[in-house]
């Protein structure tokens, strides 16, 4: 009876663990069905319709011809003019660049391109700033979406699961919000989604979405689109290493540059690396690193057998000012076409196997390089205000002779311009404002005779 | 690895799995597939290098209790062989300082270790023979405040003969390591946590649905809260100056209150629904500490197991010491009888709350923080009878529901203010914050303020959502204030509301994670 008793009792405990494993995938399976329906629900009304990097995939599927891409985050996206360069070299260019493209995704745009077109010519375009930033999926999923768009379910799947999967991603909530592109999509703004939803609904093409849910943004065709703003460097005095700071590569960065490169030798296609032109006083404001980090990558992408051209160290052509740029490291659609149009010139006569390299100067020789910029690139100001209400301005000037510079500071009082400190070698000058309040500052620099006018720096800081 | 993602996710899949399956093939051995996961947990979230610390901290406090077993087993035997009471005592003695000797050199072991690694370059810094407090590249092993503390927990107390000490190594590696208490804690007690792990009892089907309710509540304070909040806290307070508005400094420590406690008690809710998923309850250690009703109070709700680590291994010891008693009785002859009473208390509290302060780093403003909230309790307990005497005088009926909202406020003050020296990394620069949060508020300067200090619509829309979170956690924690259920309330409501909750709720986590920015826990390294 004992016995037959247990054996009951066994039973029971067996069929309730059945019981509990039955709710429990039951409940999984619920979960999923909601989570898959609520994803779809969510991507139909918030996911954007009109992303950069999905106008730019399409113009690839819609062009008949594509013999060059160009690949890479802004600075390829907003510098590099396909109109220019195919009317320079005669060749069919896709610019596939998008904002804050990963290298990682420009190795999946390039392996995604070269298993459907046959291409020649590949351009990476970079700048110090791709090799270390962590962007985030914002910028990834519409890329990759407008990328897979057409594209099979098991090549789709292939290119998630390696995104999940990778060793940036998988330690992370954004290996599992892949899986939610409307979340990394969606500016949380009720009329853009009211906008998104009636270009949905409406059919809306791509590209007229893009246009009107990004602000600024301009398409000139091929992919290529610019934000055309006006860059004001006497009131923003922001650079590349003030934002982002002079970070190491990272390895992971650097690697997929360098697969890129290998797939392009492999395929037998030409890969050309391309550092986009900056403001001079962005360069400079880099310092030592700038040569340092570049010249190491340089020599990495020569030895992976692509070409790699700085054309912030390019020695011909126009210098580029302030109103070829949109900000402190990005091109206006003016300066993009002279940039192209260089590049075009030493793509020209790389083909025809003449040495460009004297066109450029070498990391290497850096003092060179700053020999040439012997006029005031730009100037930035800092204030530091003290418990006792004095205010210290201190000033930075760009340029390759800092020695020679001369400063005047001046600040606004009572509605004119007193100055503080009159053209002298001093950067600094620290002085007591009579009241609280915004304190309008301006830092004049020059180099006497090479660069009488020198520029400003015009700032408003709060005491 | 981060909680919500697809490693941890794969790793706690495999890891049930496997566990489920020993408790069904052979239950005598599931503890081991808990050790495998523990061990595989630390190697892919700590890195297998500081693998060894944890295993050295294990096996100290695992052989150290075994020798006391044997010293005391020693002792009776040479006890009972004895000819008199005093040769008796002698050997007593005599052993009693043998295993006290054993007990600080495990201690000075499992401490020395924590403090080289925590404290050392620090230290060669401030007197000027390191160039940077980080530069000896010393790692600090993941977890190795929260490990150690529990091992000398199970030390201490085995030394007390509160239980049989743990004969099998592996076993005790488990109560050390057990994964989902690394990150953060809480720290468990042998005795509790234990028998758990090595007899683990399914859980039944409503347990797992409460496990990942409360796992989604910690998910919504770690991301739609700590996460959402912490870059606007880090502009207010990264470059403080003498021109930096009283509102913004308020506004900033407001922030950081709900982000520390997103970060730090959604940590905890999602690894304690991780453990009982497993069946294993672990400590706790929030109680809705927002709703104290004084300092005292918040330190019984806020970090429970290391308030109950603190008061057992350090509060009762200092406290009952004989100094400390000889104290009192001068207090009580000199001062009074409440002072004389509460003296030894207060100073206990003092070093206490030192300790934890610098437990958090060994920068002047931790110390500050520490000794501002030991302070603050001692002065409460030292002024107890004048404060009872004012509210006698002024009739405050202190059972009254508008005292209690009262001191709830008064508390929350007062714990925010203490928060000016955890958060602002300069001590100098705390007392700057706190004299312009009194002299110089300026409510009109906070959104120039902010503007200037770069905050982004996206980060606006994150606040709205960190306040939106902010408000749910607050009604969450006042139904359970109230003595409810709150899980047990949501799974047994109708299929409509439950569902609408738990919809909500992911499209709250979904723009939280859009707007966010992922990252670990705050305690993480402690």
């Amino acid at each position: 009876m004992e016995a037959r008793g247990e054996g009951r009792e066994e039973k029971g405990a067996r069929l309730s663990r059945r019981a509990l494993a039955r709710r429990v995938a039951g409940k999984l399976m619920l979960a999923l069905a909601v989570l898959v329906t609520t994803n779809l629900i969510g991507s139909f009304l918030l996911e954007s319709e009109g992303t950069l990097g999905g106008v730019a995939w399409e113009a690839f599927r819609q062009a008949s011809d594509v013999d060059t891409v160009v690949v890479g985050a802004s600075y390829a996206q907003r510098g590099i003019d396909p109109d220019e360069l195919d009317s320079c070299l005669g060749s069919s260019t896709i610019n596939l660049g998008s904002p804050a493209q990963p290298l990682d995704d420009s190795y999946l745009a390039v392996k995604s391109v070269l298993s459907r077109r046959h291409v020649r010519r590949v351009i990476v375009g970079i700048g110090c700033e791709s090799m270390f930033s962590t962007w985030g999926l914002r910028s990834e999923v519409p890329y990759l979406q407008g990328m897979l768009q057409g594209t099979t379910l098991s090549e789709a799947a292939e290119v998630y699961l390696g995104r999940m999967t990778d060793p940036q991603y998988v330690g992370t909530c954004n290996s599992l919000n892949l899986l939610f592109p409307w979340a990394y999509d969606f500016t949380p703004s009720p009329q853009r989604v009211v906008t998104n939803l009636e270009g949905k609904l409406d059919d809306t093409t791509t590209l007229s979405s893009a246009e009107e849910q990004t602000k600024h943004w301009s398409y000139h065709g091929k992919g290529y689109g610019t934000f055309e703003v006006q860059f004001h460097p006497t009131r923003n005095d922001a650079t590349s290493t003030s934002r982002y700071g002079n970070r190491p590569f990272l390895a992971a960065r650097v690697d997929a540059l360098l697969r890129i490169c290998d797939l392009c030798r492999e395929h037998g296609v030409e890969c050309v690396v391309v550092a986009t032109p900056h403001p001079t006083f962005d360069i400079l404001a880099y310092g030592s690193y700038y040569p340092r980090s570049m010249g190491r990558l340089q020599r990495a992408v020569e030895r992976h057998g692509a070409k790699f051209y700085d054309f912030n160290l390019y020695k011909g052509g126009r210098r580029l000012g302030k109103d070829d740029f949109s900000d402190f490291d990005h091109l206006r659609h003016a300066g993009a076409r002279t940039f192209t149009s260089e590049l075009a010139g030493i793509l020209y006569r790389a083909e025809r196997g003449q040495d460009v390299s004297k066109s450029f100067y070498g990391y290497d020789d850096w003092d060179s390089y700053l020999d040439s910029v012997d006029y005031v690139a730009g100037v930035s100001a800092e204030a530091t205000v003290r418990g006792d209400g004095s205010v210290t301005v201190a000033a930075t000037v760009r340029t390759g002779r800092p020695r020679r510079a001369q400063l005047r500071f001046e600040a606004k009082v009572g509605g004119s311009w007193v100055v503080l400190r009159d053209w002298g070698s001093a950067t600094s000058v620290t002085w007591t404002p009579p009241a609280h309040g915004a304190i309008e500052v301006r830092v004049r620099a020059r180099i006497p005779g090479a660069d009488p006018t020198g520029t400003y720096v015009q700032k408003t800081f709060l005491r | 690895m981060e909680l919500y993602s697809l490693q941890f996710a794969i790793f706690l899949g495999s890891s049930l799995v496997a566990t489920y399956a020993l408790r069904r093939l052979a239950p005598r051995w599931q503890w081991v597939a808990l050790l495998a996961s523990s061990l595989v947990f630390y190697c892919l979230e700590g890195g297998g290098s500081t693998l060894l610390y944890l295993v050295g901290c294990a096996l100290v406090t695992w052989a150290a209790p075994l020798g006391f077993q044997r010293l005391d087993e020693r002792c009776r035997c040479l006890r009972s062989q004895a000819a008199d009471r005093a040769q008796r005592k002698a050997v007593k003695v005599r052993f009693a300082r043998a295993k006290r000797l054993v007990l600080v050199l495990a201690l000075l072991a499992c401490f020395g270790v924590l403090a080289y690694l925590k404290y050392w370059n620090a230290l060669l810094y401030q007197v000027g023979a390191a160039t940077s407090p980080t530069s000896l590249g010393l790692l600090l092993p993941l977890g190795i405040s929260f490990y150690t503390f529990q091992s000398v927990s199970y030390l201490i107390d085995a030394y007390q003969g509160k239980f049989e000490p743990q004969r099998n190594f592996a076993k005790h590696l488990l109560f050390v390591s057990w994964f989902p208490q690394i990150l953060q804690g809480p720290i468990n007690r042998y005795d509790e946590l234990a028998p758990q792990l090595l007899d683990p009892q399914t859980p039944a089907a409503d347990q797992v649905d409460r496990s990942i309710l409360l796992f989604g509540y910690g998910l919504i304070k770690k991301y739609a809260i700590a996460n959402l909040t912490v870059s606007v806290i880090a502009k207010i307070f990264s470059h403080v100056t003498p021109a930096i508005p009283g509102s913004a400094v308020v506004f900033g420590i407001l922030l950081y209150s709900a982000q520390q406690y997103g970060d730090f008690s959604g940590g905890i809710d999602m690894v304690e629904a991780v453990s009982e998923l497993y069946g294993i309850r672990m400590a706790p250690n929030f109680r809705r500490p927002y709703l104290s009703v004084s300092l005292a109070d918040f330190w019984r709700r806020w970090h429970i197991s290391l308030g109950r680590w603190m008061r057992d291994y350090v509060f009762f010891p200092l406290a009952l010491t004989r100094p400390m008693r000889t104290l009192g009785k001068w207090g009580e002859a000199h001062l009074g009888r409440h002072v004389g009473r509460t003296l030894p208390a207060c100073i206990a509290n003092i070093v206490v709350f030192v300790i934890v302060g610098v437990w958090h780093g060994p920068q002047a403003h931790y110390l500050a923080w520490g000794l501002y909230n030991g302070i603050v309790i001692a002065m409460a307990d030292l002024l107890r009878p004048a404060t009872d005497a004012l509210a006698h005088a002024l009739r405050v009926r202190r059972e009254s529901g508008g005292y209690h909202a009262f001191q709830v406020v008064r508390t929350f003050l007062v714990v925010n203010l203490g928060w000016y020296f955890d958060r602002i990394y300069d001590f100098g620069d705390s007392l700057l914050c706190l004299r312009n949060t009194f002299m110089h508020f300026k409510p009109q300067a906070l959104v120039p303020f902010l503007d200037a200090a770069g905050l982004t619509s996206a980060g606006g829309w994150g606040l709205w959502i960190a306040g939106v979170a902010c408000a749910f956690v607050l009604v969450v924690s006042l139904y359970e204030e109230a003595g409810h259920d709150v899980r047990a309330a949501v799974l047994s409501s109708n299929v409509v509301t439950r569902w609408f909750l738990y919809t909500a709720v992911c499209l709250m986590l979904a723009m939280a994670m859009a707007l966010g920015s992922g990252g670990g826990f705050m305690y993480a390294n402690f």
